[in-house]
């Protein structure tokens, strides 16, 4: 579903990703794990197109077709889902309105039907009820006066509402606690499915007790330097990152 | 002794009378630039209720009053002299009716600073005079000003060398003889080289109660990376009128930062001009003020930013009672290539009596969109249910009453840094508020 | 329309007099000779038909014109006005070519209607609205009015307020902006036209929302309406105004003057969406906006709110006020102005507060993009005998693009200590971060500003009636076209 060539990217002039190679298929779950300033949330933020992440080598293939030129709400209507780090605020837009907004203009780019009211009245009643997140969440404004774990959540029930083929989490354990963040777990674990993949890019390893990956990466220094299966999370959990900071320097 | 009663004529007959006699007469460009700027006073005139930076404070006051020319100012015993900061940590220049004194000032200077009195600079023609400094462009148009370079008689002429950390604090004081109901027009440099740090008080004080009018203009730079650290105790008597115009250029890197204690004057005005024309450039304008009886306190401050990355802050707070009147007006302007600015202003006042009042003016004028600019400004009563509960806990009204508001005034001292300094005006404050205990309503 | 019939009639007869009153003009003419004169004044009122005081009120007020200075404090770069070079009362040509019904109504102005999503057919059936059209100068079309007047409800064009409800007329004319107020008023009370008289009796909650739609139609044609709204003792009513103007070449003078009187515990509720034309990329053509709107709650426990959503016109030159008198009275400004391209705004509000206890609430919102200025600039003034006055005010701006300008300039005057006064000003950029967030979620960036921007607005837009909320949402959108990118 997503194969990642020698994927070099710069910001503001400095070179980032040095040669990216990752392949991900429909129903895995991937994780990337690296210290900091290894380029995880520049590869997130390529990955979905945000303006000043330049790509300078090397493409990305989402379902075959090469997206790298494509503008983030292009890749939004292809499928791709990006979990903010830092979930944006935006004061006076209720949830609704803003999620009504987001679904019918990616349903629009893959020319399907928009969804009226009602329609989408009943879907969203459904997600959140699915989620187990209160309805009074829906009229509230995107993200302003909700808690860190508040914000998450919201990230993942947006997540519900436009079904993702692939799901990219950059480092939504950031900052919630234990419970907090089983309960992201367990919304991302519902939404698992044969034909949709994830991407989860965490700096430690607690979040995959939670959402058991396929397979794990290593990034270091903008390459990726090592894949195994979920046994290297633990291993990393155990000897920190110290092996890669050789490569890093 | 000639009287002058002090409308625009009058100021106009003053000049004419005295321009033969004024330091440094004998210098072409000073003469020329007296004229032109006696001229461009009678064009502009005196403010009126109509002019827009002036709307709040009227100068009929002033107008109706008669001043005299200053022959010579007397001088008082060294030990009379209010000093706000022990001889051991400062060097004090005096200023008598606004003349230098070099009998009552410090006379050594520590290493890396230079004073001159203004009037020694011009009446020895003194070639390294920085001409363009004392006749720099206004943001705005400034009778004030105007009128202080057709008459500026003295001053002083500060400068701190390049990468001088100096440790003691710089004080001026500027002293009302009490002998005649005097006008004097004095005229200030400061100039802080690059790489350095002083700290500056001027300390506006009078001995007796008469009259008198001081038109006061300062020109400051702070190089690069230079800090100036300029405070101002402002305790004139009641019957002083005092107007002040700075204006302020600010280099790379460097900070203004200023904190204005005002408690005297019948009227004071205080205009602050501030240019943040380099990249990283930043200034401070705090202050307090607290107002009695007829008394009129105008802080008027603008901020140019005209360089990207620059960063302004302002508190002020004021406390006003009898009769008394505070302006403030701010202008905080942003250029159009000033992006990435900081701007942050408030202003906040407390009315103590029925006849109290306050005006206010704060201004954003922005032309950058990569900004972040604000301005707060709130005006009401002391807390009717704080002083309540202190009461019901055995404190009277007026104690009470000056609890809450030295507690009001304290937090703007907080902006600043250095410990002794604000130490001495949070004394001031309580002073205030003991010589001034509001009556009960 | 006996009325008008009655009117030419009238003229007519004084063609007679023509000498008298120096004007040679084809009485079939439905212009007044171009240019401003005491004639064009005579020909205006007798056009009306006025009373006499009338027609001495609106002479008094040209005369007071020619003396008075423009107004120079806006933050605005005015060029000069030739009031020569206009016509000052225009009415369509003849009946048959006024619409008979909404049906006939310009096509273009539907099209304009329907990009905002709501068609004006729509819009009344479901609304229910009383819609009071004025094009140009002439009232063409009322409906509901009977309806209205079974509860005692007056809603009709001035001019027939002039002949039917002369007293009230006399009494509150010129009572809250007196025509010397400034220069534009002044023009006005010298040459309205028409506009609409509101008289809401005792007791009477109007059943349905008022709603006058203005339009400039006529080339060269300025426009002159003047609004008087009477709220009697425990009434209430909401009326809404909206406006729009084909796209013109030249710059057309609006100079509009709305004045509301509320008595005892009543309250008017005072909506505006205009969206002249703002005149091309490069700033030609575009309305002149310059209107004195104010208020004043006479009575105790009364109220007055404004809600502006402020898109269109070239220049907008506009603070909708309120003279707070009576004790407990209650004052409300919220305001969206946008400005794009090359427009200009001033636009705010003066809070007088006179009376005890009397309460104000501003909320203004500015956004500048393109190469657009944008200024709010208020007054809170709070008199010495004001005991308890409460005033908060906030008002922010936001900056969309590196070129355009956005000003705040509030006055606050008190005299009573125990006023509370509150004012919070922020001005900032349009969040990339939200831009981005917006676009990740399938958004395009387009649609992702107008989001965010409705959000910005929100507090505002929500004061709006319904049926208007979502025509300004979209209005705002649409205000914002190219931008981006």
């Amino acid at each position: 579903m997503l194969e990642i060539k020698n994927l070099h990217a710069e910001v503001d002039g400095k070179a980032i990703l040095k040669g990216i190679d990752l392949n991900i298929n429909k129903g895995e779950v991937h994780a990337i794990m690296g210290p900091n300033g290894s380029g995880k949330s520049t590869l997130a933020n390529v990955l979905a197109g945000r303006d000043d992440y330049e790509v300078t080598e090397g493409g990305i293939l989402f379902d075959g077709k090469d997206i790298s030129e494509l503008e983030p709400e292009e890749r939004a209507g292809e499928g791709i889902f990006l979990a903010f780090q830092y979930p944006v605020e935006i004061p006076g837009v209720t949830n609704t309105t803003f999620l009504k907004e987001a679904l019918n203009a990616q349903r629009r780019y893959r020319g399907e039907e928009e969804l009226d009211g009602m329609e989408f009245v009943k879907m969203i009643r459904g997600k959140t009820k699915e989620l187990g997140i209160k309805d009074d969440m829906l009229k509230r404004a995107v993200n302003v006066g909700f808690s860190g774990g508040e914000k998450k959540r919201n990230d993942i029930l947006q997540m519900a509402v436009l079904n993702p083929k692939l799901a990219v989490l950059d480092e939504t354990d950031s900052g919630l606690d234990i419970d907090a963040l089983k309960v992201v777990a367990e919304g991302v674990n519902k939404l698992r499915a044969e034909n949709n993949a994830i991407l989860v890019i965490t700096h430690y390893q607690r979040l995959l007790n939670y959402i058991v990956p396929d397979q794990v990466h290593v990034l270091s220094n903008g390459k990726i330097r090592r894949s195994g299966g979920k046994e290297l999370a633990l291993e990393l959990e155990e000897k920190g990152y110290a092996d890669y900071s050789g490569e890093a320097a | 002794m000639v009287t002058l009663p002090s409308d625009k004529e009058a100021f106009i007959a003053h000049y004419d009378q005295s321009k033969d006699r004024l330091p440094g007469s004998s210098l072409a460009w000073l003469n020329e630039t007296r004229a032109k700027n006696i001229a461009l006073f009678s064009d502009i005139g005196l403010p009126s209720a109509k002019t827009e930076l002036w709307k709040f404070t009227s100068l009929n006051p002033l107008k109706k009053q008669a001043f005299s020319a200053p022959e010579t100012s007397e001088l008082a015993a060294n030990d009379e002299l209010p000093r706000l900061i022990d001889s051991t940590s400062s060097v004090r220049l005096v200023f008598i009716d606004g003349n230098y004194s070099e009998a009552l000032s410090d006379s050594s200077l520590p290493t890396g600073l230079t004073m001159e009195s203004l009037a020694t600079v011009l009446e020895n023609g003194n070639r390294d005079l920085d001409q363009a400094r004392l006749t720099r462009p206004r943001a705005e148009e400034q009778p004030f000003v105007a009128l202080n370079t057709a008459l500026m008689a003295d001053g002083y002429i500060l400068s701190i060398a390049k990468d001088v950390s100096l440790e003691k604090t710089i004080e001026i004081l500027h002293l009302g003889s009490g002998k005649a109901e005097s006008t004097h027009h004095t005229r200030n440099i400061i100039s802080v080289g690059s790489g350095s740090k002083a700290t500056i008080i001027e300390h506006n004080a009078d001995h007796g109660e008469n009259v008198y009018f001081s038109n006061a203009a300062t020109d400051i730079n702070v190089d690069e990376n230079a800090t100036l650290h300029h405070y101002r105790v402002q305790e004139s008597n009641k019957s002083a009128f005092l107007i002040s115009s700075t204006e302020v250029e600010v280099g790379k890197g460097a900070t203004y930062d200023s904190f204005l204690l005002n408690t005297g004057a019948r009227l004071a005005r205080s205009e602050i001009n501030v240019s943040l024309a380099a990249e990283n450039s930043a200034c401070h304008l705090n202050g307090t003020y607290m107002g009695t009886d007829d008394q009129h306190c105008d802080i008027t401050t603008r901020v140019d930013h005209k360089t990207p990355h620059t960063t302004c802050d302002e508190v002020i707070k004021g406390v006003l009672s009898g009769n008394a009147r505070g302006v403030f007006q701010g202008k905080i302007i942003v250029h159009e290539q000033a992006q990435k600015t900081v701007g942050n202003q408030s202003h906040r006042a407390m009315l103590l009596s029925d006849r109290a009042e306050v005006d206010v003016k704060p201004e954003l004028e922005i032309f950058a969109d990569d900004v972040i600019c604000s301005h707060g400004c709130t005006s009401g009563q002391i807390d009717e249910d704080a002083l309540f509960y202190l009461r019901s806990r055995g404190l009277s009204q007026e104690q009470a009453q000056s609890l809450l508001v030295n507690a009001f005034l304290a937090d703007a001292v907080e902006a600043v840094q250095n410990e002794d300094l604000k130490d001495l005006f949070l004394v001031r404050i309580t002073n205030w508020l003991e010589r001034n205990p509001n009556k009960p309503a | 329309m006996a009325a008008t019939q009655e009117t030419v009639e009238q003229v007519q007869s004084l063609e007679m007099d023509k000498y008298k009153y120096g004007f040679v003009t084809d009485i079939e003419s439905e212009k007044a000779p171009k240019g401003l004169s005491e004639d064009t004044v005579r020909f205006i009122s007798a056009k009306k038909n006025e009373p006499e005081w009338l027609l001495e009120w609106r002479l008094k007020a040209y005369r007071l014109w020619l003396t008075m200075p423009e107004p120079k404090w806006g933050k605005l770069e005015i060029p000069e006005i030739d009031y020569q070079d206009s016509y000052y009362y225009s009415s369509p040509k003849s009946m048959e070519d006024r619409p008979q019904s909404l049906d006939e109504v310009d096509p273009e102005l539907l099209r304009t209607y329907e990009k905002l999503g709501i068609p004006i057919k729509e819009q009344e059936v479901l609304a229910g609205v009383a819609v009071d059209y004025v094009f140009d100068s002439v009232s063409v079309a009322t409906t509901f009015r009977e309806q209205l007047k079974e509860v005692g409800v007056i809603f009709c064009p001035i001019s027939e307020a002039i002949q039917d409800y002369p007293e009230l007329v006399k009494k509150y004319l010129g009572s809250v902006v007196p025509a010397g107020d400034n220069k534009h008023a002044c023009l006005n009370s010298a040459v309205f036209t028409d506009g609409s008289f509101v008289y809401i009796p005792k007791g009477v909650r109007c059943p349905m929302e008022l709603s006058t739609y203005f339009r400039i139609n006529e080339l060269n044609t300025g426009q002159f309406e003047r609004t008087l709204i009477v709220a009697d003792e425990g009434s209430y009513v909401s009326y809404l105004e909206g406006c729009t103007a084909p796209q013109r070449d030249e710059n057309q003078l609006h100079a509009a003057v709305v004045e509301l009187v509320t008595m005892d515990d009543a309250e008017i509720k005072y909506s505006t969406v205009q969206n002249w034309y703002p005149g091309d990329e490069d700033g030609k053509g575009g309305i002149y906006n310059f209107v004195t709107k104010r208020g004043i709650c006479k009575g105790k426990n009364s109220k007055i709110s404004w809600t502006q959503v402020e898109t269109g016109s070239a220049i907008t030159w506009k603070y909708p006020s309120c003279i707070l008198q009576g004790d407990n009275s209650v004052g409300e400004f919220y305001s969206v102005a946008i400005t794009n391209g090359r427009q200009q705004a001033d636009t705010g509000t003066k809070m007088i507060h006179l009376g005890k206890n009397t309460t104000s609430r501003i909320i203004s919102k500015g956004i500048s993009a393109g190469k657009s200025q944008n200024t709010y600039r208020g007054l809170v003034r709070v008199a010495a005998k004001a005991e308890g006055a409460r005033n908060f005010t906030q008002c922010d701006s936001l900056l969309v693009g590196e070129t355009c300008g956005a000003h705040t300039v509030p006055y606050i005057e008190s005299k009573n200590r125990s006023a509370r006064l509150e004012h919070e000003a922020t001005t900032s950029k349009i969040s990339e971060d939200q831009l981005f967030y917006c676009r990740q979620r399938g958004i395009s960036e387009e649609d992702a500003v107008g989001l965010v921007v409705n959000g910005f607005c929100r507090e505002v837009l929500q004061e709006l009636p319904m049926e208007f909320a979502v025509e300004a949402q979209q209005l705002v959108k649409i205000s914002l076209e190219g931008s981006v990118g």
